[in-house]
C-alpha cells in the first residue's frame, strides 16, 4: 500500500486495515474492469459494510488522493447522468433532459454521489 | 396570503440522507468509524450540515461571548461607578441588545429558521408597547 497516508492510517488502526485494504483491492479491479466511477452504494455491499461507513473510508481515499467526490444529477425517470458537478452549489434546480426532452425539476431529478478514482494514483497505491 | 413556501430543489433528498449519515455517526459504537462518518458527512454533505448556516458556530462563539462578556462589563461599571436610575437605564439596554445579538446570533448558526427569529422578536416588541400602554394614563 504505497499511499502513505493510508499506510499511516492502517498502521494506526489496525482493526481497520483489512477494511482499507479491501477497498483499496475493489478500486483497483474496478480500474482493471475499465470502471473509472465508484458508487459508495455498490462498494459497500462488496465491503460487507454500511453506506456510512464506506463513506467514511472514501474520505480517507480522497485525502490519499485516489478519488475524488462527484454529484451525478439523474433523471429518475431514465435513471441517466444529466450532468456531473464538482459540487452542491453547482447543481442547478433545473435541467433540460436530454433522454426524454422534457425539462425537470426536484420531482424527476436526484443526487447521487460518486467518487471518481484518479487513475493514476489508485494505480500506484494498489501496486 | 398563505405563507411563501420555498421550492423543493434535487438537492432536498440528498441532504436527507446526509442528515442519515450523521445519525449513524452519532450512533455508531466504533469511535474510530464515527469519526470517519462525521467527516465524511460534513465533507460530501456540506450544504445540509450547515442546515441554512451562513457562519460556523465556532464564529458565533467567538464573536458572541466577547460581546455578551463586554455588555455585562458595563453593567458592573455602570453599577459601581452610576446613579441607580441610570444603572436600571443601562441594565434594560445591555439585556435588550443581548437578546438581540444571540437570537442574529442563533439565526446565522442555522440553529434557529429566519422565521422563527422574526416571531420572537415581533413578540418581544409587542409585550414591549403593551407594558408601556398599561404603564401610561388614560388619555380620556
Amino acid at each position: 500500500m504505497p499511499s502513505k497516508k493510508l499506510e499511516n492510517f492502517s498502521r494506526r488502526n489496525p482493526e481497520l486495515a483489512p477494511l482499507v485494504q479491501k477497498l483499496m483491492d475493489y478500486i483497483h479491479w474496478l480500474l482493471g474492469q475499465k470502471i473509472t466511477k465508484l458508487i459508495p452504494r455498490v462498494a459497500a455491499a462488496q465491503l460487507g459494510i454500511s453506506e456510512a461507513d464506506t463513506l467514511g473510508l472514501l474520505s480517507l481515499f480522497q485525502d490519499a488522493g485516489i478519488v475524488e467526490p462527484r454529484y451525478d444529477l439523474v433523471c429518475k425517470q431514465t435513471g441517466s447522468v444529466l450532468g456531473s458537478y464538482h459540487s452542491l452549489d453547482e447543481i442547478p434546480d433545473k435541467i433540460e433532459c436530454n433522454v426524454c426532452g422534457k425539462e425537470h425539476d426536484a420531482d424527476d431529478l436526484r443526487v447521487d454521489l460518486v467518487f471518481e478514482i484518479a487513475q493514476g494514483r489508485a494505480a500506484n497505491a494498489a501496486a | 396570503m398563505p405563507p411563501h413556501k420555498r421550492k423543493p430543489t434535487p438537492k432536498d433528498d440528498f441532504f436527507e440522507h446526509g442528515r442519515q449519515l450523521l445519525q449513524d455517526a452519532e450512533n455508531s459504537t466504533n469511535p474510530k468509524f464515527a469519526k470517519l462518518r462525521a467527516k465524511a458527512a460534513k465533507r460530501y454533505f456540506d450544504a445540509h450540515v450547515k442546515g441554512g448556516a451562513r457562519i460556523s458556530t465556532g464564529l458565533a462563539l467567538g464573536v458572541g461571548l466577547p460581546v455578551i462578556l463586554l455588555l455585562a462589563g458595563i453593567c458592573i461599571y455602570a453599577a459601581i461607578k452610576l446613579s441607580p436610575t441610570v444603572v436600571w437605564f443601562v441594565l434594560i439596554a445591555c439585556v435588550a441588545f443581548t437578546l438581540i445579538i444571540m437570537l442574529m446570533l442563533l439565526a446565522l448558526t442555522g440553529l434557529m429558521g429566519d422565521s422563527l427569529v422574526a416571531k420572537v422578536m415581533l413578540g418581544i416588541f409587542d409585550k414591549l408597547i403593551a407594558a408601556y400602554s398599561k404603564g401610561k394614563p388614560d388619555a380620556r
